[in-house]
This record gives C-alpha cells, sequence and structure tokens, in this order.
C-alpha cells in the first residue's frame, strides 16, 4: 500500500513515528499522524484546515496532547519543566532513560490499530476519489472517518473542526491543483 | 509551584488540569520503573522497595515481578 502514497503523504508517515518517539510514546497513534499531516503549512491538508475555519496549528498542539507520552506543556503549567527532569534521570540512567518502555525496547515503534486503520482508510479515500496517489488531503480525511474514541478523531472533536467543510475544501483544492 | 498548580486546577479549562495531572502520574511511572529496576540491581529486597514507596510488597512484586525478579 506504501507504494500508492505520494511523497508527501510517506513524509508525513514518517515524521508521525519520529515525533511519537521523540515524545517517547510507546507507539505511533492516529494523533502522532493527524499531526504530522498538518505540519505542513503548504500541504492540502493544511490549506484545507485553514480553508475551513480551524487553525492548523491548534490542531497539530491538540494532536500532542493526547500522546501516551509525557506531555511537557501541560507540566510546565503545574511548574515542572520537563527538559530539566528528563536530563538530570538520563545523567543517572543513561540516554532515552524516561522514554516509553516499548519506546526503548525496540527501534522501530509499532503503529497502533487506529494508526493503521488510519492508512486503510486514507487508501480508501482515494480509490473513492479515483486518484492514483495518496496524499495528506487523503490522510486528514481518513482521520475524520476513525471511531469517535480514536486519538486523532478525539483532536478533531477538541477543535471543533467542521468535517464536512474540510471534506469540501480538500476536494476543492485537489479540484485546483490537480497534480499536487 | 503551589500556586501554579492551584491556577491550573482552578483553570476554567478542566482539560488542562488533567493533561497536567496525566503527565504527572506517567512521569511518576516511569521514574519509579527506573528506580525500583536500581534498588533491585543493588540487591535489594522486595520488602524494602515495598516500604520505600510506601505499599505492600504484594503489589510492588506484581507490577515489577517479571522485569526486575
Amino acid at each position: 500500500m506504501l507504494e500508492r502514497f505520494s511523497a508527501q503523504a510517506r513524509d508525513a508517515v514518517t515524521a508521525a513515528h519520529d515525533q511519537a518517539r521523540s515524545a517517547g510514546a510507546g507507539s505511533v497513534t492516529s494523533a502522532h499522524l493527524l499531526a504530522a499531516v498538518v505540519a505542513d503549512p503548504r500541504s492540502i491538508a493544511c490549506v484545507a484546515l485553514a480553508a475551513a475555519g480551524t487553525d492548523p496549528a491548534a490542531v497539530a498542539r491538540a494532536a500532542r496532547h493526547t500522546d501516551d507520552g509525557i506531555d511537557a506543556d501541560a507540566l510546565a503549567a503545574v511548574g515542572i519543566d520537563l527538559a530539566a527532569v528528563r536530563a538530570q534521570v538520563e545523567h543517572e540512567f543513561g540516554a532515552g532513560a524516561l522514554d516509553h518502555p516499548h519506546a526503548r525496547a525496540r527501534r522501530r515503534l509499532a503503529f497502533a490499530p487506529d494508526a493503521k486503520k488510519t492508512l486503510e482508510l486514507a487508501l480508501r479515500e482515494a480509490v473513492a476519489g479515483h486518484d492514483r496517489r495518496i496524499d495528506p488531503g487523503h490522510l486528514l480525511l481518513a482521520t475524520t472517518r476513525l471511531e469517535h474514541r480514536a486519538p486523532a478523531a478525539r483532536v478533531l472533536a477538541a477543535c471543533a473542526v467542521d468535517v464536512a467543510a474540510v471534506r469540501t475544501q480538500v476536494e476543492r483544492q485537489r479540484a485546483e491543483h490537480p497534480a499536487a | 509551584m503551589t500556586t501554579d498548580l492551584l491556577t491550573t486546577a482552578a483553570s476554567a479549562e478542566p482539560g488542562d488540569g488533567l493533561r497536567a495531572v496525566r503527565s504527572l502520574h506517567e512521569l511518576a511511572d516511569r521514574l519509579e520503573g527506573l528506580h525500583v529496576g536500581r534498588a533491585r540491581a543493588l540487591g535489594w529486597s522486595w520488602q524494602q522497595v515495598a516500604d520505600a514507596l510506601g505499599v505492600s510488597r504484594q503489589a510492588v512484586h506484581k507490577k515489577y515481578g517479571k522485569r526486575f525478579g
């Protein structure tokens, strides 16, 4: 299936993995995918989200908050400097000591079932749209079709994303920039 | 920190406070694992580890017995 992904979509999948790892998460979730998809402001996903009235940066922020890792922003709000804690712990226990045990045990993190489901739904989006390539727009639309408890679905709900408007905007972008 | 904690706890947005609490739990859990592992490697008994953590020996053994048996 990955051979059908556009270069941008492939980069997003890689970025999702890197993001999960650097957050010390135990697996790559649909929220990591969503955060990666909205990271590039020029991507069709970001343009469509913005046109649908949602700030892509707010989605990226909310996506980071659903991590099973430790949320540095949330800890900063209670006066704890996670970077300082991490530095101290790594000094005592070695690099990566604070990472999720799964992250330390394996070099590559596994994709959680909801993340796999997102990739599968993205393929379906592309097939339904008669698009040869799966791009970040398909990935974004895929997250809107996840069941409501999936991490990415919770992010979209928290950001009050207008799913119908996003779909319309993605389709409009695709019609205006067919090669993208 | 106390003032910050109170501010966050009293925040109009319960999500902020809850996320902080969740992160604290997760952070404490990972620190616990590291320290229990070190104590066991240094020859501490399960009873000593349990006493230091203020929990029962059974509880600590159940949680870490496999990893640091």
